[in-house]
This record gives C-alpha cells, structure tokens and sequence, in this order.
C-alpha cells in the first residue's frame, strides 16, 4: 500500500533522517515510536511533501513517485491519496467544523457542495459531534478540535491517514476521546500511519510498531515482539523511560 | 474687517467643501483599487522572498516612506509633464500636457504612496496566519492558490482591516495636499471661497468638519465590516 525506501533529509548540517526504509500494508495500523528529534514527524511530513526529503521514493497504492524531484502533479495526487492529521490540528480558523471538513472534499475534489455537505457531516457524526456543525474552532475545545481534524482526513476517504502526534498538545482528560476516536475508524480498517507518544495505543492497536532513533529505524516488529522482546538495547533504554512501572516486569 | 465668525459664510462655504467630497472619495477610490492588489503582489513578494522584486519593494518602501507626500507630490507635478512631452513628441502625439487634469496626478502620487504602505499592512497580516493553515491546506489537496484564497486571505484580510483603515483614513486626509497640484478637492474648493472675503477661520473650521464627517464614516464601516468578518473569533462558550 504505502511503501518508502531511503528516504534522507536534513535541514542545514542537521541530519535528521539518515536513510529510512518503511512499508504500511493495506488496512494496517503502524506506530511509530521514539524520543524527540529521532525524525518521526519529519518521516510523517516528508511523506505528504510538507517537506522535501533529500533523497528517497514512494510507492503509495501503486504510484511510484520520487520524494526529492516529484513534481507539482504528482505532489497534488499522493495528497489526493493521503490525509494528515496535525499535532496542533490546524483547522481552517475561518470555517465552521463542518465547512473545516467538507472544504478539502469541495476544493481540493471538485466534489459537489451538497454531496459534500453530507459527507462531512457524517463524518463529524463518526467522530461524535454531531452537535458541532456550525461551530467555529474558537468555540471548541483541544479535544473537539482534533476530533474535527480527524473527521477531515476521514471524509476525504484517502489509502491512508498520517497522523502525527494528535494527542500531544491536548489536555492529559481530553487525549482519551482521541484516542476513542482513532480505535473506532483503526478498527473500521482504515490503513493509518501514526507518530505517538500513546503506550497503551500503539499496544492495543497497532499491528506493527517501528522504534526510530537518531533518523534511523532501529527496531520493527509487532507490538509483542517491540514491548514484550525487544532486541536492540536502544530499544530497551526507551522503553524503560516512557513505560510506567508496572509494565516493566514484562521487559 | 468684521468681528466674530460670519456664520452665514460658513455655512454657504461648508457647502461648497462637501462638493470637493467627490474628488476627494474618487481619489481615494482609484489610489485604494490599485493600491490594495498591487500592495498585497509585493508583500506576497517578501513573504515568499521572491528574489529581485523583494529587495525593489524594500527600496520602494523606504522610499515612500521616508519622504512627504508633499515632495512626491511636487516631484511628480513636476516631472511627470516633462516625461510625458518627451513621449508624446517622440510618438507624434498632439496633447498639451499642461492641460491634463491634475486628478490624473493625484491618482499616480497616491496610488504610488499608498501601495508601499499597504504592501506593509499585508505583509504583517499574512505574518499573522499561522503557517499551519497553508499545510492543513495542502494536505487536503488545495494547491496554494486555492490554499490563499479560502483560507490564508480571509484571515489575513481581517488581521489587516484595523491598518487598512488608518492607511485609508489616512489618504483621505493626505488628498488634501492635492491643492498643490490644484486639484479641485475639499480643501482647495474651500480655501478658494474664504480667499474673497478673507473668512480663512471659518473656511479652516468647514474644510475640518468636513474631513472629520468623512474620516468618521468611513472608520464606522470599516469596524461593522471588521465585526461582520471576524464573526470567527467568538470566544469559547
């Protein structure tokens, strides 16, 4: 489905990723762990063009493109194939939720205002804010915000849906609703790439989590082996950082 | 010469200021509709540091910034005809430049003047939408000119609009100084009636009600339509 290989940026003389190969079946749901600055996000972002990666190509359900040299077209059709979903949700602070959702459906797709209209509402319907069409972002809470952000991945119905850490600027009472959220559409077998700091998440949900450090993948497996036996002794370090203590008997 | 102000004067010439309001407000107008396009092409320039035609805008700037309006008024008056004869014989044009309307002038001057300054106003609004907002954009499959103009626009039109006001407010004032081209606007209408009888107090108080009314009309609509467009800014309920 989404298939990356050598993908290398850096910003200056920082080396951020160092050659990064990943591979995200059809209806899977990866988790990609590790302590900041490792290059999650920028892995996430590169993948949508919201940077230009160095070095590196994508097959994304069939479309083979170069990350470095794709051009404006083909950045245009692997962002008709993705979504994104924002730490900081990045709504359109001049649209109501439900215009927040339908306006990628409307302009980006060219799809009809009441088809579009309908799908977006049914997809806020999904995400349980049903009563929240006509608000504005200002009138929403972190966590209602993000849902909306969600609902506008969903709607546009894309392969796949990057998430890059949705729950990191929410309020610690506000992730779990995030988080009810993402199982509900993971379990509907939507194929979802997702940078968290969640534990429990990745565990309960993910069929295959990826350990990155340093701008390399350093561990990948299921999330059994990652949590339960993981080889690499960098692996091990972190997880012994952000486990709380009572899963560590199991390392 | 006659104690007190003549009030019957005053009130005949008030009259005669409000006919110069026309030319005044087509000033504006014309300086506005070039200037606002033109004025937020070249702060989209140096927001997206397009070389070349970022550094001109900055020179411009500074220009027009640090020099009156009186002088530019003065250059243009002055140098333009010159320029124009030079054309108009080198292409065998028969007109007169000296019998161009001075308005045509005042459109270049302010025109000119007011671009610089709301080339600033755009580019400290387009400052203000977080960058986000273009990637949220994008990744929903808006290329960047759909991306500016549903989403990056509307927001940075109404982080503007305060500045925008002053920068008009602020032009119809200095169209005032389009008497020194003898342009037929409030002020100069004015003075021209008090130069008779020599009732320049009351043709000073007439020519600052005037300005005052229009000055005051225009930032009222300026503040409905800042309420009406920032409806989005509600505060959480």
């Amino acid at each position: 489905m989404l298939e990356i290989t050598g993908i290398h940026k850096s910003f200056g003389p920082l080396e951020i990723l160092k050659g990064v190969d990943l591979e995200v079946g059809k209806g899977d749901v990866v988790v990609i762990l590790g302590p900041s600055g490792s290059g999650k996000t920028t892995l996430l972002r590169c993948i949508n063009f919201l940077e230009r990666a160095d070095a590196g190509t994508a097959e994304i359900s069939g479309m083979h493109v170069d990350l470095k040299s794709a051009s404006k077209k083909e950045v245009h059709a692997v962002r008709q194939k993705t979504a994104f979903v924002f730490q900081n949700y990045n709504l359109f602070n001049n649209k109501t939720a439900l215009e927040n959702v339908a306006e990628g459906l409307v302009t980006g797709r060219k799809v009809p205002k009441k088809e579009a209209l309908e799908t977006a509402g049914k997809a806020l319907d999904k995400v349980g804010l049903a009563d929240k069409y006509d608000a504005y972002p200002s009138q929403l809470s972190g966590g209602q915000q993000q849902r909306v952000g969600i609902a506008r991945a969903v709607a546009l119905n894309p392969e796949i849906i990057l998430f890059d850490e949705p729950t990191s600027a929410l309020d610690p009472e506000l992730v779990g609703e995030v988080l009810g959220v993402m199982r509900q559409i993971a379990a509907e077998g939507t194929t979802m790439l997702v940078v968290t700091h969640e534990m429990q998440f990745a565990r309960d949900v993910a069929n295959k989590v990826i350990f990155m450090d340093g701008g390399v993948v350093v561990e990948s497996g299921t999330p059994d082996e990652i949590f339960g036996r993981p080889k690499e002794e960098r692996t091990k370090q972190f997880l012994r950082r952000v486990l709380p203590e009572e899963y560590n008997y199991s390392i | 010469m006659q104690q007190g102000l003549n009030i019957e004067f005053m009130i005949d010439t008030f009259f005669v200021a409000l006919s110069g309001v026309p030319i005044t407000l087509a000033v504006t107008a014309v300086a506005l509709l070039i200037a606002i396009p033109a004025g937020f092409l070249l702060a989209l320039s140096r927001v997206n540091e397009i070389p070349v035609i970022r550094q001109i805008t900055r020179v411009y700037v500074s220009f027009v910034r640090g020099t009156p309006i009186i002088v530019q008024i003065f250059i243009t008056y002055a140098s333009v005809p010159l320029l124009l004869t030079a054309f108009f014989e080198k292409y065998g044009i028969r007109t007169n430049v000296y019998d161009v309307h001075p308005i045509w002038y005042a459109f270049i001057v302010f025109s000119f003047s007011t671009t610089a300054i709301l080339s600033e106003v755009f580019r400290s609004s387009l400052g203000t939408v977080d960058r986000g907002q273009l990637e949220a954009a994008q990744s929903v499959g808006l290329t960047s000119f759909q991306a500016f103009r549903r989403i990056i626009i509307p927001q940075a039109l109404v982080s503007a609009l305060p500045n925008l006001a002053t920068a008009t407010v602020n032009l119809i004032k200095a169209t005032s100084l389009g008497y020194a081209m003898s342009l037929q606007e409030i002020t100069l209408k004015a003075k021209v009636a008090a130069n008779a009888g020599y009732n320049y107090i009351e043709a000073y108080i007439d020519i600052f009600l005037v300005y005052l009314i229009l000055c005051s009309l225009v930032e009222f609509a300026f503040k409905w339509y800042e309420r009406r467009a920032s409806r989005y800014k509600v505060q959480p309920v």
